[in-house]
């Protein structure tokens, strides 16, 4: 049986948060920032800490991180 | 999709919808760096070039690209010059990053503490007046000044495409032509002759590109932000646009692209003003005591 969700684990830099997350099968890197609340264009997604481009599919037990793009002031 | 140079994973996707993985996208972004230097005639081979180091992913992407190709092309020398303007926490960081990462590429460096050279720091000046108008004309005021003194020709920043459509932006919703007239690929080259004219390399790269490029390079830098930044304009400015390019994709670089069209007419309108020599210190101004001057004596 395919599986619908999958449980990842996800972390947003610039807020510290990390988590535990089920997405939908299918879900992209962009899709799951979106979900997140994010703006794609202000992070970019390392999956199991390589960096990743945003149509990436996300897999069952990823480790999924949303890298702020962030002035230095 | 796979990269279009080979079957590779990508790592990015560009605006034309092709995706690079990491080895073509560090190729992209140097070919894109050097086409910048050579059509807008940035840096010729006889310039000594000075990097304005913050210790931030942007300057040091750019010290590390500049580095290269000094050594591909063999280019006069290039040096780095770091500002410590006294914020706590923040350029102390970022101030060893940039010791750290000049050693390791054998790149003279100088620093400038305003605790030192004026007797201050931001720290104390935010009590009195906005902390990053003081910062950024002190900055601009020391750059100039350490560039000068250790003979540079250029002085390059680490200014990328969000940053000037932010500022282009800024001065539009402000009403302050006269300041976009300032800005542009390259600045400042018949202004004063104790000016050092500024380039900015990475003009034409997104942020976006500059954060992929200095974490594939596994760059030292320390991802933090200035603690004044927060609330500012620039970065309201900047979420603002940020929506904008999420919405419609390439906004940031129709912006600029679109006051580039303009720049001849704004610098023709608004750069007649003579630049004079300011009576305290000396320095480049277009007062008669420049703006270093005054809130130095605030």
């Amino acid at each position: 049986m395919v599986k619908r969700f999958m449980k990842i684990e996800a972390r947003i830099e610039r807020e510290n948060k990390k988590f535990k997350i089920d997405v939908k099968a299918g879900t992209t890197a962009k899709g799951l920032a979106l979900e997140l609340g994010l703006n794609p264009v202000e992070v970019i997604p390392a999956v199991n800490e390589m960096i990743v481009a945003e149509d990436y599919k996300i897999k069952e037990k990823d480790k999924v991180e949303f890298l702020s793009v962030v002035s230095g002031g | 999709m796979p990269c279009k140079n080979c079957s590779l994973k990508p790592v990015y996707t560009a605006l034309n919808n092709e995706s690079l993985c990491s080895s073509h996208f560090l190729k992209y972004f140097e070919r894109k760096v050097c086409k910048t230097i050579a059509q807008h005639k940035l840096i010729d081979r006889k310039d000594k070039i000075a990097v304005a180091l913050s210790g931030g992913k942007d300057s040091s992407t750019l010290l590390y690209v500049l580095n290269k190709f000094h050594q591909k092309y063999r280019l006069n020398e290039l040096h780095a010059i770091l500002i410590n303007e006294g914020i706590e926490g923040y350029r102390n960081i970022t101030e060893k990053d940039a010791k750290k990462f000049c050693r390791e590429l054998g790149i003279p460096l100088k620093i400038v503490d305003f605790r030192k050279e004026f007797k201050t720091s931001i720290d104390k000046l935010k009590k009195k007046m906005n902390p990053c108008s003081a910062c950024g004309v002190l900055r601009r005021y020391s750059l100039n000044k350490a560039a000068r003194d250790i003979g540079a020709t250029k002085l390059a920043t680490g200014h990328n495409l969000d940053d000037e459509a932010q500022s282009i932006l800024m001065n539009s919703i402000k009403g302050n032509l006269e300041f976009s007239a300032k800005l542009g690929p390259k600045t400042g080259v018949l202004m004063h002759e104790k000016f050092v004219p500024r380039v900015k390399p990475l003009y034409f790269m997104l942020e976006k590109e500059v954060l992929i490029y200095s974490k594939l390079r596994k760059l030292p830098v320390t991802f933090i932000e200035c603690p004044n930044a927060g609330g500012s304009f620039r970065n309201e400015v900047g979420r603002m646009l940020n929506e904008l390019e999420s919405k419609y994709p390439g906004t940031k670089q129709s912006i600029v692209n679109s006051f580039l069209g303009m720049l001849p007419l704004l610098r023709e309108k608004f750069q007649k003003e003579r630049i004079r020599t300011c009576r305290e210190c000396g320095e480049p101004s277009v007062r008669e005591v420049c703006r270093a001057c005054q809130i130095l004596k605030i």
